[in-house]
Formats: C-alpha cells, structure tokens, sequence
C-alpha cells in the first residue's frame, strides 16, 4: 500500500517536473531564422502582347460588367481609347459615356461600385470632407462622362475580373487621342510643376488650352499642355 | 487497492490539469485608448514620464533640424491620444528610370520644414515619383515587434499564392545591421522599434543619435553650415525612450459599443465572407514570453510576450494598385508595394490609404486593385445593406 502511494507521489512530481520544463524550454529562446519565404506574388504582367483594337460590342460590354445599365456610349462621341492608363501593366478602355435616363440616384449612391470624379477638382484639396458616404463630386443629367474601366492581367480591360471602375466629368472634349507615357514624359519634365505620369495619358482641351488627362495613383486628374508640346496634338 | 486507485486518479487528474495549469495560452493583449501602460515599464508614472519626452517640442538649441518635418513625435501621433495617428503626410520623390526607382538627390524623404529659408527642400525637376504618406499608428507596437519573424512567413505562405505577401528583411541597427523581418512604416521599412525610433528622430526631426549620427542633406547639399549643435545631436537616451514608450502603450481597441450592433457583427461575418481577412488578418499571437529577438539586442518581456493582438493587418507587402513606386528597404521589387494597412484604430481616421487622399470607407474599398481584385469584386457583389454593414464594422475598429 505504501509503496503504492510512493509511486503515486512520484509520478505527480513527474508530472509537475515534465510541465516546468516544457514551459521553461521555450524561455530564452532566440528567434529562429525565418524559413526562406515562398516567392512572393507577381504583379499581373505588363503588356507583352498586342490585343486586337476593342470593337464597339466588345465596349458596350466591358461598360455593362463594370457599371450596369447606368450609362450607355455618348451618341455622336468618340470611339474608345485603350492604354495602360493607371501604369499597372495591364490594358485600360476609356469610353465617352452619357447617364442612362433615371439612374441618376444610382449613379450617385455612395456606395456604388465605382467612384465619380472630376478632372479638374482636387478633392483633397477641400477644406471640409465630404459628407459620410456620398461622393463630392456628383454626376448630372447632361453630363458627358469618360468612363474607365482597368484592366487586370493580360487581357486587361477585357478580362471578366476587370471591374475598377471612374467616372470622371471634364475628362473628354478634341483631340481625345491616348499618348503613351514615354511620349509626355519628355514635355511634362519642361512644367514647373512636373505631373507624376505613372501610365499613358489621354490628349484632352479644355476649351482653347491644350491638355491631357492623367491617373495620379488616387484619381484621374487634367493637365494642361506647355505650348511647345503643341506639336504633338494632330 | 483503494489507495492506489486513488493515488492513480490523482496522477490522472495532475497530468491533465498541470500542463494546462502551466502551460502559456495566450492572453489577450491590453487595449485602450487611455494613456495607460501595457506593463511593460515599471509603472504609470515611468510611462507618462516616457510619454512626456514623446510630447516634448524640441528646439534648434535642442538640436531639432537643419532640416526637419515636425517638432516632437506627438506632432504627427497624437490622435485621439499621444501615440496613434494623426492626418500629417510627408513627401517622398525620387525618379523611376524605367528599369529602377532612383532616389531624390538626398534621399526620398523630403523634408517639409528647415532652420533656414535657403536649405528648404524641395522636390527638384526629373523626380517624377512622388507620394504623400500619412503618418502611422504606434499604439501597439510593442506587441507587433514581439511577432516572431517565423509568424510573418507563415502568414504570408498561408495566403492564396496571387495574394502572397512579400516578407523582406531589414536591418536592426542596435544589432550592427543584422537583419530580421520588417514590420514597421508603410514600406516594412523596421524591425525594431530602436531602430524605428532612431530613424524617425533623424529623419523627421532632425536629431541625430549613436543609432544614426550623420545629419540630413538639404536635396543632396551638406547642411553643416547651420548644424549648430555637435552630432550626435542627443545621445541616445531619447530614442530609447520613444522605444520604451511605444513598447509600453497598449493596443488601439474596438468601439465595443458599436462592435456590438447587430450590423457591426454582420459586417464583421461579411469581412471573413468577402476574404478582406486574407491580409487584413484578425488576430496574431506574440512571441513567448523570454524570447530573444531583434538579432540578440530585445528579450520580449511578460507584458508583450504570448499576447493576441488583433491588428487587421499581416505586416507583409502587397502590390494592391496603389503602390507609390518608392523603394526603402526592401529593394526593387516592393517599388509598387505598400504594407498591409492595420486596420486597428482606423475608426480614428479620416483620410484612408498610404496617401490619405481618399476620404471615405467605400472608395478606400474600390481604390484597392491588384492581388485585391479578387477580394474587392467580391465586395462588388455585395447588397447595399451587406455593404454598409461591413463598413459599419470597419467603423468599429
């Protein structure tokens, strides 16, 4: 009996012992080396093939996916423009659109799936924000709007994922012709307050001032052109 | 036999209980907008005093400058108390020669404010890369530097591989630059919050310390002529300070209250549903108390070690559209790579993303592209009402 309750003893001190050291071993332990960590993920590649030009259904399409029956082609305006506009590698669609009749308040909601701006407005630079869930800038009956869809990986703006979507007003208006980057960059470096291009841009007037619109990482924004850029409009 | 059954049943009873009584679950890590310590130092009177060297305004006599963007550490931390955020941005340019980025002359960051009119600095012609960056949360960080680099990794291998965060490795500057897994500032650009500290105090006020004892250029340009205070400007005593500081506060907590409603839960469900937690991650659990980490030079104490943190955030990089095409730390492949926003504290802010120039929840969402398009066109598909109970969550945080 007694030797019974030793053993008993004995293993609880075992037990007690075993839970010390299984706490005390972690204690002063260093960080080990990181495994070396799996590839990180490739950004969708950049443009390495030429799509085709987008026909107008092919338009009308992307248009649909990204902003329903909300808008519809601008009638008598300008095919769309394709490029990598936001820089990101992939191929961008900016259309020409007008509001669909009644869907005002949806184009407007505050948590649509895509954002309003303005070309030629700096939101940030606003004293007051802009009320809680409604966008500052807001779309008008009459208004002629470019719609921009980006694109996402190779197929770009055709890709059925492609759904970042702006509609921005003062963004359309002659010549209306994308440029690549690389072309600005060499005007834009004369400005004293240098735009950042981090895509290709779209060559558009404000009335007689020559200019171009540009995504600035946040929003898409207008720029006028110096004069000596002038050359390069048709 | 009924002394030994008994004796049997004891030994069962200790050796189911024991291992638990002293084994180390995790404990919630404290959390508070409160000015109150975590535990780390000693006692509230050893953190104010720390607060209070955070708080102090230094001067040129103090050594502030030549070139510099703030005054003291809680010009640019401060809301709603000492340590957390604030809505001031600072400038980084450089020039991306198509191939690479390229630093401004004098480095990335420009600083927006110097002791004299002629070494202002300014973003000179032909760096066309340039961003804001909105000043960042610390409140917490202490139990994010006692993350094992290990926990980081497996975050990032546990992510979908079109998602997988880029884990890079910095330099611990108390531990003679050798390296460990970056978790701090918008580009990870830290590990330790010593070597944060030190950064910051040069880099934002001007202040040099044995961690970093050479003064700012002004855009390339010796500053000495107006240096008039021997470098190192401090010695080092108020960094370590900073450090203590940030080691000491707690986490930014919920808005219980608002956690609670009915929508907030709902959204905090869609949040999981929409797979905004894939880098947005809830909760990590900090190393073991004892630990020995930042290459030597940090043992993670009792009130920050095996502590769960839900920080909404993986502290990896992600290529989510936004990326503002400056390198720091981690080399060219981060250029368009920003980290993982943690999302806690982020009721307290009104200017949302690494630039703070989108100003509310719903295009914060829409402004994420890239590895989030997935995600984001996930949170597309959603009802109005699905929508406003997610971003009432996020209201929450």
């Amino acid at each position: 009996m007694r030797t019974a309750r030793a053993a008993g003893v004995l293993l609880a001190v075992a037990v007690i012992a075993l839970a010390f050291a299984a706490r005390r071993g972690r204690e002063g332990a260093a960080e080990l080396e990181p495994h070396p960590p799996r590839p990180a993920a490739v950004s969708p590649p950049p443009l390495a093939v030429k799509l085709p030009p987008p026909t107008p259904g092919e338009e009308e399409y992307g248009l649909r996916r990204a902003f329903g029956e909300t808008v519809h082609p601008a009638a008598g305006s300008s095919r769309g423009l394709v490029g990598d506009f936001n820089g990101d590698g992939a191929e961008d669609v900016a259309v020409p659109v007008s509001p669909a009749a009644g869907r005002l308040e949806e184009l407007n909601d505050g948590l649509a799936n895509w954002r309003v701006q303005d070309a030629r407005e700096d939101p940030t630079a606003e004293r007051g924000l802009p009320p809680n869930g409604r966008s500052a800038v807001t779309v008008q009956p009459e208004d002629l709007l470019l719609a921009v869809v980006h694109g996402y990986g190779v197929r770009g703006w055709r890709d059925e994922r492609a759904r970042q979507c702006y509609l921005v007003r003062h963004a359309t208006g002659p010549p209306f012709e994308a440029r690549p980057r690389t072309e600005l960059l060499r005007y834009v470096r004369r400005l004293p307050n240098e735009p950042r291009l981090m895509g290709d841009v779209i060559l558009v007037s404000a009335g007689r001032t020559p200019g171009f619109v540009y995504w600035t990482g946040a929003r898409y924004s207008w720029h006028p052109l110096p004069s000596r850029a002038h050359p390069i409009a048709p | 036999m009924r002394t030994l059954r008994l004796s049997l049943l004891g030994v069962a009873v200790a050796g189911l209980v024991l291992p638990a009584a002293f084994s180390d679950a995790p404990a919630e890590a404290p959390a508070g907008f409160d000015n109150l310590t975590n535990g780390f130092t000693a006692d509230q009177l050893a953190f104010d005093t720390d607060r209070g060297i955070f708080e102090e305004v230094e001067t040129i006599d103090d050594g502030l400058g030549p070139v510099y963007n703030a005054q003291s550490c809680a010009e640019c931390h401060q809301n709603p108390v000492t340590g957390a955020i604030s809505q001031i941005t600072e400038v980084r340019a450089g020039h991306f020669d198509g191939v690479n980025f390229v630093d401004h002359p004098g480095g990335s960051l420009i600083n927006d404010r110097a002791i004299d009119a002629s070494i202002q600095e300014r973003v000179l012609g032909g760096n066309e890369v340039r961003t804001f960056r909105t000043s960042l949360n610390t409140l917490g960080d202490g139990f994010v530097e006692a993350i094992d680099s290990n926990t980081l990794v497996a975050i990032a291998n546990g992510q979908p591989s079109g998602m997988r965060g880029q884990f890079i490795e910095v330099p611990v500057l108390e531990a003679n630059g050798l390296v460990r897994g970056g978790r701090f500032g918008w580009k990870n650009q830290h590990a330790s919050l010593l070597s944060f500290s030190a950064d910051a105090y040069l880099n934002e006020m001007g202040f040099t310390s044995p961690l970093q004892p050479t003064e700012n250029t002004s855009n390339g340009n010796s500053t000495a002529a107006f240096d008039t205070v021997p470098d190192p400007d401090n010695d080092g005593a108020d960094v370590e300070a900073f450090a203590r500081f940030m080691r000491s506060t707690k986490a930014p907590p919920r808005d219980t209250a608002l956690a609670a409603t009915a929508d907030a839960q709902a959204g905090a469900s869609l949040f999981n549903q929409v797979g905004c937690n894939l880098c947005h991650v809830r909760s990590i659990t900090t190393a073991p108390a004892g630990t020995v980490i930042n290459r030597g030079a940090f043992t993670v104490p009792a009130a920050l070690g095996n502590k769960v943190i839900h920080p909404f955030g993986d502290f990896l990089l992600h290529n989510v559209g936004t990326g503002d095409g400056i390198v720091q730390n981690g080399g060219q492949s981060t250029r368009n790579k920003v980290r993982t926003a943690p999302l806690w504290g982020v009721r307290s802010r009104g200017r949302l993303m690494h630039d703070g120039e989108t100003l509310n929840r719903n295009e914060a969402i829409l402004r994420h592209a890239g590895e989030a398009t997935g995600v984001i066109n996930n949170y597309r598909n959603l009802t109005t009402n699905q929508k406003n109970q997610l971003i009432t969550f996020l209201n929450s945080l």
